[in-house]
């Protein structure tokens, strides 16, 4: 097994290698009904090699890697794997020749403990779990991969960051080298991220091959050799990652040139439109979920709110809504006391929500585009009458906001269900930001949206702020909160540790404040 | 079981424990299975109905085969096959394993009914033998009846109790086990790891049919050696409750089926008498005590359920109240044939504690669906 990072020289032999291709795919289709997800797609990882798999979401990376694992059965083309071509029809045939994957969603079942989930392995009889001996095992292998693993704790209990080591530790326990992992990064703090980097390194220059999907740019470089941009389910090109950069790998990736910064615009802050103090809320349990939270969003301001997922972001929201009962504290909106109300009351008095989750609670998929752009203005006088839709006048409305808002879709009488990703964003961001709302709280307003989207919702975001809105972002995502906030407050266990300038904090010293340093050293 | 060897207290006497457990027996067989079919993520609204082919079936074999061992086998295999048109359904084609559940019992019923009717409708009501009593040496001579209470039983009954523990050394110690339970929990993990979602869904739903089956078996040919019409009662659906007031835990489940047993065995008690007696109460007060103390610990490590303190406290202090006083009651029949239900109710609801469902119970496993 001979070291083969791939030179700059080299690189055309690159896409055509003499040979050592731990896994190579030939002509690969793929039809769900009505969509051609994979189209002759063929790319080849070599020994010793991170591959990139870069494309927008509905691209076909994460098929194309479950027909690799044997998940979906390809209409065509052709696998071979470590010369050799080979048919795989289910996990249990992909695990048996090496190839392990890490999922989009972790495969980790929260109430077992990291050894049982490991232990979790086809038997005909039932045999023993020897859970014990897997305990040791794991431990053996996260010393040696210094990977911090405890094998005895319950999933549930670990971080996202400690999950994916888990995932990481399972493959390795599995004998896995050929590795897929599937945008492994989403809610990792940076500091997670460098580790992860550091160690696929490692594990490529064991020998092993690595394949790294991602709709994220940034991530590539400085990790990748190579990468092959996927869109439409095509293979849009191959390329080694020394010779491009940023902006015609997002060219490939979308098909049209994107720009990738967007700029924050400088408003004067006006009067604070939501205030709260000491705001505290318990959970069934009793215990503290948010603890004494205090701040001010003004109009005009983007307020982001940063941390990693579970530190009470969603009670956040909820206390916000009226969706849970307060314990203590006061929340104003626009000079009306909300707190202990209803989600109601914070819509009369203008707020706006873009939800985390819009299949459960941005929209309803199965009503149509029409029913979900009206769902929270029906009983205004202007889209009813005595308790009766007037269809014209709703319609008129709904197919305005659908030009404004750029909504693709074949008409307003379609279900939901059947846009895209990012249409169904820009129809909950067309829904509330419509209504001039004095309020928009947007949770992770970009998740799962590629890069086309996502600019777009940054351009909505910055128009309502220029039109003085004020706007309370929570993200996970760091570069999110540094793109648009303002000011914004790290969140960790329920509590606010600081809150920073938008302009001038340290990455890195937030990224260790939401890891849960106190004062951000290291 | 004669009068003269019973020792306790009132009706909870060893006579009371041993028709109590007796009478935990046909539940604690559903319920065990469907608890591994739960594990699964596969409700079995249909429990009743397997019960009930299990009980006509035993009956029938026994009868026309003349063999107590081919009863038992055609109960398990009527058991099953009502399973596996429920596994079928819902784990293959993925039709709403509600829907499915209720048209088995639906299904079970009229089939049973039918049948009786065309084979025995116009004979006689048949006694067919039972399945003898098994008494184990030594410890069924145990002073105090408790060794005729306990272990002078058929051999079903003794089943129905170790295979609580057999489920839970198979859940918790094998990978059969671990692959149980993560296919109600994250089926997705089970599929990725290599092993067949449906196989393992299956086996919970056969687990539950077979199980069922004989449960009702010991309805039919081991407590009464007869069937009529729809001679389960209700007990696969308590069996259901069971499982949920057990948490989904072999012991629990345990718990839940003798204090739905022992409710029964003190109803048939109190049938002839007038007034309940104080020694009820007591107990009643004791266990309610017992479970708002344990409440109270529960909080002290910060999981307070101040309802269940308020509620088992209040039952609690009720039933001292009661137990001293020894009113007189006169109870329409119905009510006081319900009470001890009830009490075992306000038990279960006391002692419960934060109850985990399995999360993909009732839903389909679909890949790429998560």
């Amino acid at each position: 097994m001979e070291p083969s990072r791939v030179q700059p020289e080299t690189a055309g032999a690159a896409l055509h290698p003499e040979g050592g291709a731990a896994l190579r795919l030939t002509g690969i289709t793929k039809r769900f009904p009505g969509v051609l997800a994979n189209d002759a797609v063929s790319l080849d990882v070599r020994k010793g090699e991170i591959l990139g798999l870069l494309g927008e979401n509905g691209a076909g990376k994460s098929t194309l890697m479950n027909i690799v694992y044997g998940l979906y059965k390809p209409d065509g083309g052709e696998i071979e794997v470590n010369g050799s071509t080979v048919d795989i029809s289910s996990p249990q045939q992909a695990l048996e020749l090496g190839i392990g994957m890490v999922h989009q969603h972790f495969m980790l079942v929260p109430d077992m403990t990291v050894a049982e989930n490991i232990a979790l392995a086809p038997s005909l009889l039932p045999g023993l779990s020897r859970v014990k001996d897997v305990e040791r095992d794991v431990g053996e292998i996260s010393r040696r991969f210094r990977l911090d693993v405890d094998p005895g704790a319950v999933v549930e209990d670990l971080t996202v960051g400690a999950r994916q080591r888990v995932e990481i530790v399972k493959l390795l326990y599995r004998g896995a080298d050929l590795l897929i992992l599937d945008e492994p990064t989403a809610a990792l703090t940076p500091t997670e991220w460098h580790e992860l980097s550091r160690f696929l390194r490692s594990m490529a220059d064991d020998g092993r091959s690595i394949i790294f999907i991602t709709h994220k740019l940034d991530e590539l470089f400085g990790l990748v050799d190579r990468c092959t941009v996927l869109r439409d389910g095509r293979v849009v090109d191959t390329v080694n990652i020394a010779d491009t950069d940023k902006p015609s790998l997002a060219k490939m990736m979308v098909g049209r040139t994107v720009t990738l910064r967007v700029e924050r615009p400088i408003v004067e802050p006006g009067k604070p439109v939501l205030e709260v103090k000491g705001l505290s809320v318990a959970d069934e349990d009793g215990r503290r979920m948010l603890d004494d939270i205090a701040f001010q969003v003004r109009a005009g301001e983007v307020f982001g709110v940063a941390g990693v997922a579970g530190n009470g972001q969603d009670e956040l929201v909820q206390a916000l809504l009226g969706l849970v009962t307060t314990d203590s504290g006061e929340i104003w909106l626009h000079g009306e006391r909300i707190d202990d109300c209803s989600p109601q009351v914070f819509t009369a008095a203008g707020g706006a929500i873009v939800p985390e989750d819009r299949h459960h609670e941005g929209i309803a998929l199965e009503l149509s585009v029409l029913d979900n752009l009206l769902m929270k203005e029906y009983q205004s006088p202007r889209y009813s009458k005595r308790g009766v839709i007037d269809f014209n006048a709703s319609r008129k409305h709904a197919d305005e906001l659908i030009r404004h808002y750029q909504v693709r879709t074949a008409g307003v009488s379609l279900p939901a269900r059947q846009l895209s990703g990012g249409n169904q964003q820009k129809l909950v961001l067309a829904r509330e930001l419509s209504r001039d709302p004095r309020l928009v709280i947007a949770f992770q307003p970009t998740r799962g949206l590629d890069v086309g989207a996502i600019e777009f919702v940054y351009g909505q975001l910055n128009e309502r702020k220029k039109e003085g809105t004020a706007i309370l972002l929570i993200s996970y995502e760091l570069d999110e909160i540094f793109t648009m906030a303002d000011r914004f407050a790290v969140m960790v266990g329920g509590r606010f540790l600081e809150v920073l300038e938008g302009g001038q904090a340290d990455p890195e010293r937030v990224g260790l404040l939401m890891g849960g340093a106190e004062d951000g050293a290291p | 079981m004669s009068a003269i060897a019973t020792v306790g207290i009132g009706p909870f006497d060893t006579a009371w424990l041993a028709a109590a457990l007796v009478l935990t027996t046909p539940i604690l067989l559903a319920a065990v299975g469907e608890l591994i079919s739960e594990r699964v993520g596969v409700l079995n609204v249909g429990l009743e109905g397997y019960m009930l082919a299990g009980a006509f079936f035993s009956y029938y074999v026994t009868w026309k085969a003349d063999s107590l061992f081919l009863g038992v086998l055609a109960s398990v295999a009527a058991g099953l096959l009502f399973a596996a048109i429920m596994a079928l359904l819902t784990v293959e084609a993925k039709a709403d394993q509600i829907v499915t559940g209720v048209g088995i019992n639906l299904a079970a019923i009229g089939l049973t009914s039918y049948l009786f009717d065309q084979i025995f409708g116009n004979k006689a009501q048949i006694v067919v033998p039972t399945v003898g009593s098994l008494s184990i040496p030594g410890l069924s001579s145990i002073p105090g009846g408790f060794g005729s209470a306990l272990f002078n039983h058929d051999w079903i009954l003794y089943l129905a109790f170790v295979s609580v523990f057999v489920v839970w050394f198979l859940l918790y110690r094998t990978k059969w086990g671990l692959a149980v339970r993560a296919a109600g929990e994250l089926p997705a993990a089970v599929d990725t790891a290599g092993i067949s979602v449906k196989r393992v869904r299956w086996m919970g739903v056969l687990a539950a049919g077979g199980m069922s089956g004989l449960g009702g078996a010991n309805l039919a040919i081991v407590q009464v050696g007869i069937f009529h019409q729809e001679m389960t009662a209700g007990r696969g659906f308590l069996a259901l409750v069971a499982v949920i007031f057990g948490r989904w835990r072999p012991l629990g489940v345990l718990g839940a089926c003798f204090a739905l047993g022992g409710a029964d065995a003190l109803q048939l008690r109190l049938a002839d008498e007038s007034q309940v007696p104080s020694q009820v109460w007591a107990v009643l007060a004791g266990i309610a005590a017992a479970i708002a103390i344990y409440q109270v610990t529960r909080w002290r490590q910060g999981r307070p359920r101040p309802v269940a303190i308020a509620l088992s406290g209040a039952v609690a202090l009720c039933g001292v109240v009661l137990a001293a006083a020894s009113p007189h009651i006169d109870l329409p029949d119905q009510l006081w044939r319900s009470l001890p239900y009830l009490l075992a109710l306000v038990v279960l609801a006391g002692a419960i504690t934060r109850a985990h469902m399995p999360t993909k119970l009732t839903l389909p496993y679909s890949r790429g669906e998560g």
